[in-house]
Formats: C-alpha cells, sequence, structure tokens
C-alpha cells in the first residue's frame, strides 16, 4: 500500500538502512560520476515497476489518492494557488484524473532504494548476474546530507522541498509490503 | 532475516525543465549530483565472489571512493565459523 509522501528533510527514519545492489560496471560509474541516476517514470510505463503498478493501482481504486498525489505534483509555483483544489476536484473525473496524471508522470523521476537491516539473498540474485556484484549501503539520513542540493522551501506545499531552481522538488516515500510503515 | 521481503524507499524527484538545473539529463533520466563520502555508509561484493574480485573493487573505492573498507557480504559466513566481514 503507498503511503502519503512526506517532506524529505521531515522523513524521520534517518537510521534507516537502504541498500543498492549494481554490477562493477555501474559501481565504477556511480563513483566516477559522483551522480545518482534517476529514472523517468515514464521510461517505467511498459516494465513491472512496482512504482509504476502502485500508482495505476491508485487511478483506478482510490481516485482521492490519485488527486492528492496529483495535487501534489501541481503545487509549484507558476501554478495557479488554487490548483489543490482544481485537482481535488478530478477525483469525480477518472477519465481527466488519467490524463492529467500522464501528463504530469513525464517530469517524475524516481531513485529506489531497498530498505533492510541486512543484506538480501534476493536482492543480489535480482540485481545482479552472476556473482560478481556490489552493494552499497547507506541510510536514509545519509542519503539526505549526500544531495545536499535541496532546500526548504516555506511558500507552498507541504509535501515538497525545492531543490535548486523553483520548478523542482524532491520527497521520499515510504512503501511497505504491510502498509503499516 | 536476509531473506525477508524488502521495503523500499523512493526518493522522488520532480523537474519540468531539468536541462535548467542538472547537466546530464536524457530521455531515460537525470542524474543528480550527490557527494560519495556522505551516502556510502559500507561497500559489500556478492556473496562467493571470488578474492580478486574483491581485490579489484578495493582498488576501485581507493582511487575513485570515499575511504571504505570492501567488505564480504555476510552472506558468505559459515554457521558456527568466524563472521566474515
Amino acid at each position: 500500500m503507498y503511503k502519503a509522501s512526506t517532506i524529505l528533510g521531515d522523513f524521520d527514519k534517518d537510521n534507516l538502512k537502504i541498500w543498492r545492489y549494481m554490477d562493477l560496471g555501474k559501481f565504477i560509474s556511480l563513483l566516477m560520476r559522483g551522480e545518482l541516476f534517476f529514472v523517468r517514470v515514464g521510461i517505467l510505463a511498459d516494465s513491472a515497476d512496482l512504482y509504476e503498478g502502485a500508482l495505476t493501482q491508485l487511478n483506478f481504486d482510490r481516485p482521492e489518492l490519485a488527486a492528492e498525489y496529483l495535487a501534489r505534483m501541481l503545487d509549484v509555483p507558476g501554478n495557479p494557488p488554487d490548483i489543490r483544489d482544481t485537482v481535488g476536484r478530478y477525483a469525480a473525473d477518472p477519465d481527466r484524473l488519467l490524463q492529467t496524471v500522464d501528463m504530469v508522470r513525464r517530469f517524475v523521476y524516481v531513485l529506489c532504494w531497498h530498505a533492510s537491516n541486512y543484506e538480501s539473498a534476493a536482492m543480489w540474485k535480482v540485481y545482479v548476474q552472476g556473482n560478481e556484484g556490489i552493494a552499497i549501503q547507506s541510510t536514509v539520513g545519509r542519503l539526505k546530507g549526500s544531495l545536499n542540493v535541496a532546500r526548504e522551501s516555506s511558500g507552498y506545499s507541504r509535501c515538497v522541498t525545492t531543490i535548486q531552481n523553483a520548478s523542482g522538488f524532491l520527497w521520499i516515500s515510504w512503501r511497505s509490503p504491510s502498509g503499516s510503515a | 532475516m536476509s531473506f525477508a521481503y524488502e521495503q523500499e524507499v523512493r526518493v522522488v524527484l520532480q523537474e519540468t525543465e531539468p536541462s535548467r538545473t542538472y547537466t546530464s539529463v536524457s530521455n531515460a533520466g537525470v542524474y543528480v549530483p550527490c557527494y560519495m563520502d556522505s551516502l556510502i555508509e559500507s561497500v559489500f561484493v556478492a556473496p562467493t565472489s571470488p578474492d580478486f574480485f574483491q581485490e579489484s573493487v578495493q582498488r576501485v573505492v581507493d582511487l575513485f571512493g570515499p575511504s571504505r573498507q570492501v567488505a564480504r557480504s555476510s552472506l558468505d559466513a559459515r554457521p558456527g565459523g568466524p563472521m566474515v566481514k
């Protein structure tokens, strides 16, 4: 079950251990570039990615949540101040809701981490072919500190933290199989 | 616990014009600058990977990464034996 996003700075699980599993090529690229790759959500449309599944499920089953999701996306400078009310009404119009979600998704990028106190045998298998793989372990707090381009904004939606310019923002969402996280 | 179903943390970035902020932008996604020394707490090599692989990864980290000891996967530890870490 998808849980509502929170402000990056307010996500209070700083000590949560998070992992990424990768092959040597990706690891070298990560270190040399000093950059993390955020995948464009629209690109994931044909895959079985969890994010995409959650969004689609949201659209069909819980239109009010999808509307809330949209409102967060669109509540940025340059959009009308009543955008949240406008989008809130989309919940009653599924076609319009879906169209708008599709439009907004083109501007959304995600970076996924696996949260666990321990290594995962399953993740090694999923993300590494053969046995020549690498896992980096971080924490939510470290991730926040490392993406030090973010700064708090006070003028608009509570769920967002701006990054460098007015059009971009960043937040962390938390997903758990039990839905009770 | 190593076999438990994984939970997930996602960082979501919304950018209508990422090229205004980031230098590496493609249709597939965006590279966001990140301080590796802040990010990386530990580095592990996969279970059953050969020794030369661990040594090579350590060399790569020494050359390009923050100062970290590359550890073997804890899944390689044998019951009753010494912990490999």
